[in-house]
């Protein structure tokens, strides 16, 4: 079940937050949990044995290993808890990878071995919740903050709906203590800025990043030995906006679910294409995976204080990570590696240089390079990745036209992508999403968001609706 | 007091909130506001019914998902809504094949390829298909039986001024430019309502193709109507009763004038031209010879069965697409075409120039191989 489906908006979601406030408040938990179930058999009906498994499992071992004092076998468990964690993420996600580059470096070297192997399917959302059971895990260990002890609570921090399929990554520690209580944030005002923070994600999801789909879709289906530059840069910067405003609109959408049943959630996005350097970019863009890599990855392999040499190496290392955490396929290694060699670079000498241009031009070549990184994001095959890259250069015209909806849409997108550049636009932001609602602002909002619930449920509703005038035969 | 308004706001525009999802759950329950309902042909969903199996395999989720997305509260007028603002502000229809031409004129796709000649099916095909019909037209005259194609008009061919640029092309042969040979060459019984209509385009005294309609102006179905009457009585040596009216309203297209825009579901029907609407009346059929007629037609024939020409006949079927047989509801495939045919005295095969590739949907070839095979 996704988020911008007429199920969710009109059946499932209203039926979630009217059956968690009319329950007595001892029984909101299991009303989520509940509700959080069904949301995720709904879509993976037999994975969620494999979910309920897992968190069975690492909920015993972290209190077994909260309640041990001998150092070496909480370290063991540690140990154990990540690699089970781990190990189901590289097997359903990575198995299928590894054994294809297997199977192509064995036919490389002339053997006739070939390893077979039953493509496996990949549990939605594992990439999330196993990187929320370390948070768990490790947070414990680390003695952040005490274990859960009720199982059912871990469970619901596991498989809490709004951010289990695509996130933000709520680290255990930012939720541990709203899953013991949240009464105070059940409040009117919260349930109404979550719904209207609901209704703009699902805008930015429908009425922008769908659109830009469309277009990104069209050209990216050409044989690229055909487009025209104006084409290729068209199709790159619909798509460069799409996979923005479709993450970000999903963001908001889980930020808004959780804010309506009282639980605040980290910011995932912050406008990362004002960036001014791809540094930047990073603390502003996908900003929960950007933490828990700090803190769960870069950090205990070294952080800052090491040799520059391993600084650089740990940059690109947890890059290379973050790009396969994307994918098991290497278009998202090389994107990771592409992002990790310019966050190399700026910290060896771009960062200076940028100083001596203004904060315009920054912007401008952080999302010229953000953009590019995307055509590797896009494409699988490196070799039509660079084919595509040759053609934004080529400067051809081709005789693909991209219609006037098009323009629209990318007017609305560089708007919205870009209004944070300047003062007013960082107050309105702050305003939205930030500030305290006054009456007024709450009836603006509220007229605001009205009209583009109505406009995106009305796009969702004739999504596929394409009637014949006449039945044909 | 400032504070008890304060607070106030929020929980006035939060219980709006909650009446709009339970306005939204009667209406799926209880459909009390009536909407107009979408029109165009498309595949309706059906209610899933649940079992584990179906719900392990996910089959049940999706069917569920299908029938809620076409069955929710309001859907008509959501769908409506957003085929509007789509229009309005960008000319952008989502009926199958829809093309929106010059001042809005709009078009099936299949009509501008038939007009350029881009669906050419190649002049073997056609002559194939032709000398077939032939020797069905020649072995059922024998026996007193007529056969006659009518050439229907096209959108492409009436109106190719407004086909959108980005379409336009040098024309290569056509399907029709190849049959019209054909049915020369043959002698093969003809009424061409394709250049008929061509030709009386700047001199009707009312328009003769709707600018929102795909199929000819009612206008110009009751020309034809009334031309097919005269052709009737002149290869059959009879005299019929004729349709005829003493009225014209001019009023907004309606039905098969709008059907293009009817099925692009907007919330308002685009305003244009008004459209000419005769008061069509039938002649008294005493004394007058009722001749039987089997009718295989695309859908350019329905405006003329709807409007009543069957009271003209005897014996009379229209086989739409040679799959089903009206009136009755029955299937072509049920039927014994040898027997059909000899039942009947008349045989129209009637086609627009967008449907030539498949004219006589295997009509001609079945009726060949009941009359020559073996």
């Amino acid at each position: 079940m996704v988020f911008s489906s007429i199920l969710f908006i009109l059946f499932f979601l209203p039926a979630f937050v009217s059956t968690y406030y009319f329950a007595p408040k001892k029984l909101k938990n299991i009303v989520i949990l509940l509700f959080s179930i069904v949301f995720y058999s709904w879509g993976a009906p037999r994975f969620i044995f494999v979910i309920l498994g897992t968190t069975f499992l690492d909920f015993h071992l972290v209190r077994w290993m909260s309640q041990s004092k001998r150092e070496n076998q909480r370290r063991l468990l540690l140990a154990l808890s990540v690699s089970i964690n781990l190990g189901l993420l590289v097997y359903f996600k990575y198995s299928n990878f590894f054994v294809e580059n297997l199977n192509a470096v064995l036919s490389l070297l002339g053997s006739e071995t070939h390893i077979h192997w039953t493509k496996l399917v990949l549990p939605i959302g594992i990439s999330f919740y196993t990187f929320e059971s370390i948070t768990y895990v490790v947070d414990v260990y680390r003695r952040v903050h005490k274990p859960l002890s009720d199982f059912w609570n871990y469970q619901l921090y596991i498989i809490f709906f709004p951010k289990l399929i695509a996130g933000p990554i709520v680290r255990y520690h930012d939720l541990a203590d709203q899953i013991e209580d949240r009464s105070a944030n059940e409040t009117v005002d919260n349930i109404l800025t979550g719904f209207y923070r609901f209704a703009i994600g699902m805008a930015k999801k429908v009425l922008i990043a769908n659109q830009m789909g469309v277009y990104a879709d069209s050209v990216f289906a050409l044989n690229y030995a055909d487009v025209g530059t104006a084409t290729a840069w068209f199709g790159i910067l619909a798509y460069t906006f799409q996979i923005y405003f479709d993450f970000a609109g999903y963001s908001d959408m889980a930020i808004g679910i959780a804010r309506m049943v009282g639980f605040r959630f980290p910011e995932n996005f912050n406008n990362p294409y004002v960036s001014q350097s791809i540094t930047e970019f990073w603390r502003r863009w996908h900003m929960t995976l950007g933490a828990w890599m700090r803190d769960y990855l870069y950090i205990p392999l070294g952080g800052n204080r090491v040799s520059t040499p391993r600084l650089y190496f740990n940059l690109w290392f947890v890059f290379l990570a973050s790009g396969l955490w994307h994918g098991a396929s290497w278009n998202f290694i090389f994107w990771g590696a592409y992002h990790g060699l310019f966050l190399v670079l700026e910290r060896a000498f771009l960062l200076k240089v940028y100083k001596k241009i203004g904060a315009l031009p920054r912007v401008l070549i952080t999302f010229f390079l953000v953009a590019i990184g995307w055509v590797f994001f896009r494409i699988e095959h490196f070799g039509d990745a660079i084919a595509f890259v040759k053609r934004l250069f080529a400067f051809e015209k081709g005789d693909f036209a991209m219609n006037p909806e098009f323009f629209f849409y990318l007017f609305v997108a560089v708007i919205f992508s870009f209004i944070t550049f300047f003062t007013f636009g960082k107050r309105w932001n702050e305003s939205v999403f930030f500030a305290n609602y006054d009456n007024k602002k709450h009836i603006t909002m509220f007229v605001v968001v009205l009209i583009l619930l109505i406009f995106s449920i009305a796009s969702i509703s004739a999504f596929g609706f394409n009637p014949f005038i006449y039945f044909r035969f | 007091m400032e504070e008890r308004k304060k607070n106030i706001t929020p929980r006035v525009l939060l219980i709006i909130v909650a009446a709009l999802f339970v306005l939204h759950f009667t209406q799926f329950f209880f459909e009390w506001i009536p909407l107009k309902p979408l029109s165009g042909y498309f595949e309706k969903a059906k209610k899933s019914t649940f079992s584990w199996k179906k719900w392990f395999d996910g089959t049940y989720q999706a069917e569920e998902e299908k029938y809620l997305n076409e069955n929710f509260g309001f859907r008509s007028f959501f769908v409506r809504f957003n085929h509007q603002w789509r229009f309005s502000l960008f000319n952008e229809v989502k009926t199958q094949s829809v093309i929106v031409g010059a001042e809005n004129y709009l078009y099936e796709f299949n009509y501008i390829k038939a007009w350029y000649g881009t669906d050419f099916i190649g002049y073997d095909t056609i002559a194939q298909r032709m000398y077939k019909l032939q020797r069905v037209q020649d072995t059922l005259q024998k026996l007193g039986k007529h056969v006659i194609v009518i050439l229907a008009p096209g959108k492409g061919s009436f109106y190719p001024e407004y086909i959108p640029e980005r379409y336009h092309q040098d024309r290569g042969v056509t399907n029709i430019d190849v049959y019209r040979h054909y049915i020369d060459s043959l002698n093969i019984n003809c009424i061409d309502f394709n250049q008929y209509f061509v030709d009386n385009k700047a001199i009707s005294p009312y328009p003769l193709y709707p600018q929102y309609g795909i199929h000819w102006s009612y206008y110009g179905v009751c020309l034809a109507a009334d031309s097919i009457v005269s052709y009737l009585e002149k290869i059959n040596d009879i005299t019929m009763a004729h349709l005829y009216w003493d009225k014209i309203d001019m009023r907004q297209p309606e039905k098969g004038d709008n059907d293009i825009s009817a099925a692009m579901n907007l919330l308002f029907a685009p305003r244009t031209f008004n459209m000419a609407y005769p008061e069509v009346k039938f002649e008294s059929r005493d004394g007058k010879t009722k001749p039987s007629l089997l009718v295989v037609s695309d859908s350019f024939y329905w405006s003329i069965f709807n409007m009543g020409f069957g009271r003209l006949l005897e014996n009379y079927h229209f086989w739409y697409y040679n799959k089903e047989i009206f009136p009755g509801n029955r299937l072509v495939s049920e039927a014994n075409l040898y027997n059909e045919i000899m039942e009947h005295d008349n045989i129209l095969i009637i086609s627009t120039d967008a449907n030539l590739p498949q004219f006589g949907w295997g009509f001609i070839e079945n009726a060949y191989d009941v009359f020559f095979s073996n």
